[in-house]
């Protein structure tokens, strides 16, 4: 069973680009997580980053407490990462020149021998040349 | 109308503030309000439909937004 790990870009982007390829990335793995194919994880500080995505890029602050609602109602799994992930990451961090915020999905999907799900593309650059990441950049449409 | 009689239980420091601001009296009253409070906004999400769909039903309402604006959005205050 593939092990997913998604981040907040990953899931804002497929709701504010609804018919690029960041939502069909993120269709898919739902309709493969139904066929019990995948296990699909976020981390502890991942629905804080999406209440401030969502707080700072739309205006309307009752869609924006729905969509909180219905990002907490998907069937992903919040993955506690332990001692060792943490200093990992901040090890990470450093090396990369990158945030312990982003080098922490890294790391678990690494000790999970996972994939981590992104749209930033700044990040996956600085970590350029490691591998269970995958970079879903959208679909242009603006 | 019937009522039924339900024992519920809370964390103490919840319960602590309801008991300062709600006489005992009022309690039922106070969480029934609470109760249906929370059915009607889990009713105004399409039950028959999946999490995914109703995330992307609503996901069709909200501002279409380029991915660095998102990445920033998430990002703004970490400094």
């Amino acid at each position: 069973m593939q092990r997913c790990i998604l981040d907040a870009s990953f899931i804002l982007t497929a709701a504010f680009d609804v018919h690029g390829k960041v939502a069909k990335t993120f269709e898919q793995l739902f309709q493969d997580h139904k066929k019990n194919q995948n296990t699909l994880y976020i981390l502890p500080h991942t629905m804080l980053e999406i209440a401030n995505g969502l707080r700072f890029s739309q205006d309307n602050e009752k869609l924006s407490k729905e969509m909180m609602q219905r990002v907490l109602a998907l069937p992903l799994e919040i993955f506690k990462p332990s001692l060792m992930q943490m200093e990992k990451a901040i090890e990470l961090s450093y090396a990369t020149k990158t945030t312990v915020y982003d080098a922490i999905y890294h790391v678990v999907a690494i000790a999970l021998d996972g994939i981590f799900y992104t749209c930033d593309k700044k990040y996956v650059l600085a970590t350029k040349g490691m591998g269970n990441i995958s970079l879903i950049e959208p679909k242009r449409t603006l | 109308m019937t009522n039924q009689r339900v024992t519920i239980s809370m964390p103490q420091h919840l319960y602590e503030k309801l008991a300062a601001q709600i006489p005992a009296r009022k309690m039922s009253s106070v969480v029934c309000e609470a109760v249906e409070r929370y059915i009607t906004s889990k009713e105004s999400i399409p039950p028959e439909s999946d999490p995914v769909s109703n995330f992307f039903q609503l996901a069709k309402k909200m501002k279409k937004k380029e991915d660095i604006t998102i990445q920033e959005a998430i990002e703004k205050g970490r400094e």
